[in-house]
């Protein structure tokens, strides 16, 4: 049962650190963020800033070195199929067909009769019934991604985890691939946070925004996005917040509590900060200037 | 066109060997070399021939081939079946385990390192003369190159297929036996491969030691006599039976495993 006024997921102080050659490198400190039931969060920051390692660690492949982060307020330890993942590679199993690779999850788990009815649903969710029977190697990369997808969905998991699921892909095919990310979203109803370089599908995409700084890793700022979906990167409102949200992601020595130009807040929210009720100035803001440049 | 192509690639392994019997019957026809160093490929198809179809009793070595190759296959499929099941769960364990492969990787590349005609005289004195000698040179060669292709295999798979079985709430056991093995399939099949072949090799070395059948004791013996025509005869059929019993292992693989059926 999903508590809506809960966060799902809470990250507090995490810091991460490897052994590298006898030295010791901090590739995440002090990371602190949480979502709530049904949020999309998209995590944003250069290469380098350590955002596939904290996605590891909220999948449970990896233990952070202090602070820790917690699902439905039991620590993450392990990976398990409440927490899927959909990485940026191929990672479908090369010898098994669409179908076979999208039921993998469910086989032991469930009869072949309810396997199957579940299998052409989600096989007709990514639009794929006509290739079940093809090969990883037969079939294009926008595609693996969407047997990616399913073979994830197909867990119920609470929370999609995605690793730059369509850095790999051309630019008509990803903004496929993110159309029909949301559309499943709305059906589905689960959480996602999305790990992305780039800051235009972040945009097109969240209803929150973490911007990570490098060296080590660590929050920069957090952002909503008020943007009512479906969004379109023509619309003068997606304009203006990603004219707004690149002068702040442009300058990564500024004060995580200074404001951008337009006065949206970036300050890091505290972790007993409840969502409810939460005053958003820089939200409010916007929403003025908005009704402003209509008139 | 295409029609035409397929035909063409039918002939064309056999270009080199026709072109080499070719050559082997006129190096002998005109005496260029002498018969006792190479007969003639008629004769050779002649003692071939009488090995194979001939009734024991007509010519020195007529009718022994069913004998000689169910033994020799024999002592290969055994050796090779005690390689397998030593060397590929090894070398799984191994590719995954560092603390195993610290402990048994420098052990087994050392014994690598010594050549099998030299474990011989040992497994004489402690087998004796007979099948169990040969089987244990056939194990012990055949085990290298399925531990080590089974370690690479399992060393090289993609973390991420390992990691998604994980996140589905994959257990070890199982995920061992749904991904990482059919996972490095092209490897272990190698493997399997190499070690049949190398099996094969060593086969000949252990049917020296006085065997009264096998195609390996049949050249032997053929040596002794100064029969070449025999022993060429002895070489082309393990060849031959060498090279079926590889197709037989690569079919019954893809026939029962849909990893090897699809990526190797």
């Amino acid at each position: 049962m999903k508590h809506k006024d809960k966060p799902i997921l809470i990250v507090e102080d995490l810091s991460k650190s490897f052994q590298v050659n006898s030295t010791n490198q901090v590739v995440l400190e002090g990371i602190s963020f949480f979502a709530m039931p049904r949020e999309v969060i998209c995590i944003v920051g250069r290469s380098g800033c350590g955002k596939t390692t904290l996605l590891n660690i909220l999948a449970g492949f990896e233990s952070p070195s202090s602070g820790h982060a917690e699902m439905n307020g039991e620590t993450i330890r392990k990976p398990g199929p409440d927490r899927c993942v959909v990485f940026q590679e191929d990672t479908l199993f090369p010898w098994l067909t669409v179908r076979e690779n999208i039921e993998f999850g469910l086989k032991g788990v469930q009869k072949k009769s309810s396997r199957k009815a579940e299998l052409n649903r989600y096989l007709s969710m990514v639009g794929l019934q006509d290739f079940r029977d093809y090969l990883p190697g037969e079939i294009s990369g926008g595609m693996k991604q969407r047997v990616a997808l399913a073979r994830v969905l197909i867990m119920k998991p609470q929370v999609l985890l995605m690793d730059e699921p369509f850095a790999s892909l051309d630019y008509h095919t990803r903004r496929q691939m993110q159309e029909l990310l949301i559309s499943l979203w709305r059906e589905l109803e689960h959480t996602i946070i999305f790990v992305t370089h780039d800051i235009d599908e972040a945009i097109m995409l969240a209803d929150k925004i973490v911007v990570m700084d490098t060296s080590p890793g660590s929050i920069h700022s957090e952002l909503r996005v008020p943007l009512i979906r479906p969004r379109r990167a023509d619309k003068s409102d997606y304009i203006f917040f990603r004219k707004n949200i690149l002068s702040l992601y442009e300058k990564p020595g500024m004060s995580p509590r200074g404001d951008s130009p337009l006065g949206i807040s970036t300050e890091r929210p505290s972790i007993h900060t409840k969502s409810k009720g939460m005053v958003d100035r820089g939200m409010i803001q916007l929403k003025q200037y908005l009704q402003s440049i209509k008139k | 066109m295409g029609k035409h192509k397929s035909t063409w690639n039918y002939f064309l392994p056999w270009i080199i060997p026709a072109v080499f019997i070719l050559v082997w019957i006129v190096l002998t026809g005109s005496g260029i070399v002498p018969h006792y160093l190479l007969p003639r490929p008629s004769e050779i198809f002649h003692t071939g021939y009488m090995y194979i179809f001939g009734q024991p009793g007509q010519a020195p070595y007529a009718g022994r081939f069913l004998d000689d190759t169910t033994a020799s296959l024999s002592r290969v499929f055994l050796g090779f079946i005690i390689a397998a099941l030593l060397g590929f769960p090894l070398g799984i364990i191994s590719g995954r385990i560092s603390l195993v492969n610290s402990m048994v990787n420098t052990f087994i590349n050392g014994l690598r390192a010594v050549p099998g005609i030299t474990w011989l005289p040992l497994a004489l004195v402690w087998f004796g003369i007979g099948t169990k000698t040969t089987v244990f040179l056939v194990a012990l060669a055949g085990f290298f190159p399925i531990y080590i292709n089974a370690a690479a295999g399992a060393r090289l798979i993609n973390p991420h297929l390992l990691r998604a079985g994980a996140m589905m709430g994959i257990g070890r056991i199982r995920g061992s036996f749904s991904i990482l093995i059919p996972g490095c399939m092209p490897h272990i099949m190698t493997g399997l491969r190499l070690g049949l072949g190398i099996s094969w090799a060593y086969l000949v070395l252990g049917e020296l030691t006085g065997v009264p059948n096998g195609l390996g004791a049949v050249i032997m013996d053929a040596r002794m006599l100064g029969r070449v025509d025999m022993i060429i005869v002895g070489m082309l059929l393990i060849a031959i039976v060498g090279r079926l019993s590889d197709v037989l292992l690569i079919a019954s693989l893809k026939g029962t495993l849909k990893s090897a059926r699809r990526i190797a």
